[in-house]
């Protein structure tokens, strides 16, 4: 492919046309016209993709069960240039995870994963570091056996991978480093995007109080890879703290809100 | 005459309109406008009369959901029907292609819609409550669920599962496998997966 193409998108002129291959991550689809799909992706090359399959509803369609959200595949995209959408010309599964669409839980929390990539992810930017994240993931999700904990761990890294990475080491006020094991409350501040010390939290608003505990889990847990930092195993109150601070900080980041479904700890099937 | 129709003119109007059907471009919209122009002006009143008379006769059944004239539909009071079964599709559009088969003789009851995890959004309450309050009659002992296999589709399945089962009454899905006349070379994955979870042995004849 011509090396002006690849990386980012914005560098694909209105005139200019090119198939695009690549590794891909449904993240969900919606139906468009009589038999058609749009559908958005998170390629390995382009990042946050959308095309249009046509006669992906049809029985007898060849993309077949490829375009379902979590699905990992190979795509081919034939990119139209600006703003124009593509059509997908095909869709070869490399992993279906169809598991995680047969269980409540998995497709609560799974959904949730592709949502935050979507939500969070500008479109046309490749990110290897979020593909990889989601891949693995979803991955876990299927054969893990602590669902919540994953999609925890999942958001805490997705939000450093997007451009958003709390401070967990140091008051963002007065640059001091949290001691082990101190005892002082520790606050997090969402529009800040870090905690600060109980003495420079006069003034700042709003603030979620988080324990010591919490906050170096989460230091910790970012500094180790995604699958090995599975075996630090957080208490339930650093599980709600972690569940409220999130819902609070990808809300001001996203603007929406957000419902943590890895907080709850029974069924939300509704 | 609307202010648009002055402006554009009464064919134009049409093809404007023509164009808001599901696969109907601009050219397949004029072709369509030339045809109605060439028809007599009854054969022409009748198809406006037509779409005049859906949408003001057409509701949804009582009990089952599906579109009818009367307040309850033809399947609902139909006395051949096998009344203990309940086959749940998604949409009407569903029920007349399964009607198509001849095979199902059991009754129906669509949902309107369905649950969307992805983007939140929530499946008709009153279409589950109305199903449930005819589940809770005893008379029905099965319920077949034949909602698209999709992710909406499986999380519908889920959901109605969790709130029928308990009523003791045997919840059942539709097969999932190879279309007919394809070559299986061509199938993907899943529905190969889908397949073989779903085969049945041969009975000997």
């Amino acid at each position: 492919m011509n090396a002006r193409l690849e990386g980012r998108g914005s560098l694909l002129r209105d005139d200019v046309m090119a198939l695009l291959t690549t590794e891909a991550i449904v993240l969900g689809g919606i139906r468009l016209g009589e038999a058609d799909k749009l559908v958005t992706f998170f390629s390995l090359k382009r990042g946050k993709v959308k095309g249009v399959a046509a006669g992906a509803r049809r029985m007898k369609s060849r993309f077949g069960a490829s375009l379902e959200p979590f699905t990992h595949c190979h795509l081919i995209l034939f990119e139209k240039g600006g703003d124009k959408l593509g059509r997908i010309n095909q869709a070869d599964i490399i992993r279906s995870n169809q598991s995680l669409r047969e269980d409540w839980t998995c497709i609560e929390l799974a959904s949730q994963m592709v949502n935050l990539v979507t939500q969070i992810t500008p479109d046309i930017e490749p990110n290897m570091e979020i593909f990889k994240l989601l891949l693995q993931g979803l991955e876990l999700l299927a054969v893990g056996e602590d669902r919540r904990l994953t999609t925890l761990l999942f958001i805490n890294r997705l939000v450093a991978y997007s451009g958003y990475q709390p401070h967990w080491d140091h008051c963002l006020k007065c640059r001091q480093a949290f001691k082990a094991g101190a005892s002082a409350a520790v606050y997090f501040s969402s529009i800040s995007g870090g905690t600060v010390c109980s003495n420079c939290a006069k003034g700042i608003r709003p603030l979620i109080p988080i324990s010591h505990a919490t906050r170096a889990f989460l230091s910790a847990s970012q500094k180790m890879d995604y699958v090995r930092s599975h075996r630090l195993k957080p208490s339930p109150v650093m599980t709600q703290e972690m569940g409220a601070l999130f819902n609070d900080y990808i809300s001001s980041i996203t603007g929406r809100r957000f419902q943590n479904f890895a907080l709850e700890t029974g069924t939300t099937c509704p | 005459m609307s202010s648009t129709t002055r402006k554009k003119g009464a064919f134009a109007h049409l093809i404007t309109q023509l164009m808001k059907l599901p696969s109907i471009g601009r050219k397949s919209a004029q072709r369509l406008a030339f045809y109605i122009l060439k028809m007599s002006s009854e054969e022409a009143s009748a198809i406006g009369q037509a779409i005049i008379d859906i949408k003001e006769k057409l509701s949804f059944c009582e009990i089952c959901n599906n579109l009818t004239e009367e307040p309850v539909c033809t399947i609902c009071t139909d006395p051949k029907r096998e009344g203990t079964k309940v086959l749940v599709v998604e949409e009407a559009s569903t029920l007349y292609s399964i009607e198509r088969t001849g095979e199902y003789r059991g009754l129906y009851h669509v949902l309107l819609g369905t649950l969307a995890p992805l983007s939140g959004s929530e499946i008709s309450g009153e279409a589950v409550k109305k199903l449930i309050a005819r589940l809770e009659k005893g008379k029905i002992s099965e319920v077949i669920i034949a909602t698209n296999p999709t992710i909406d589709g499986e999380s519908t399945s889920i959901y109605l599962t969790r709130l029928i089962q308990p009523l003791g009454v045997t919840v059942s899905r539709i097969a999932f496998g190879i279309p007919v006349g394809i070559d299986l070379e061509y199938a993907d994955e899943v529905t190969l997966i889908k397949s073989l979870q779903g085969r049945r042995v041969i009975e000997q004849t």
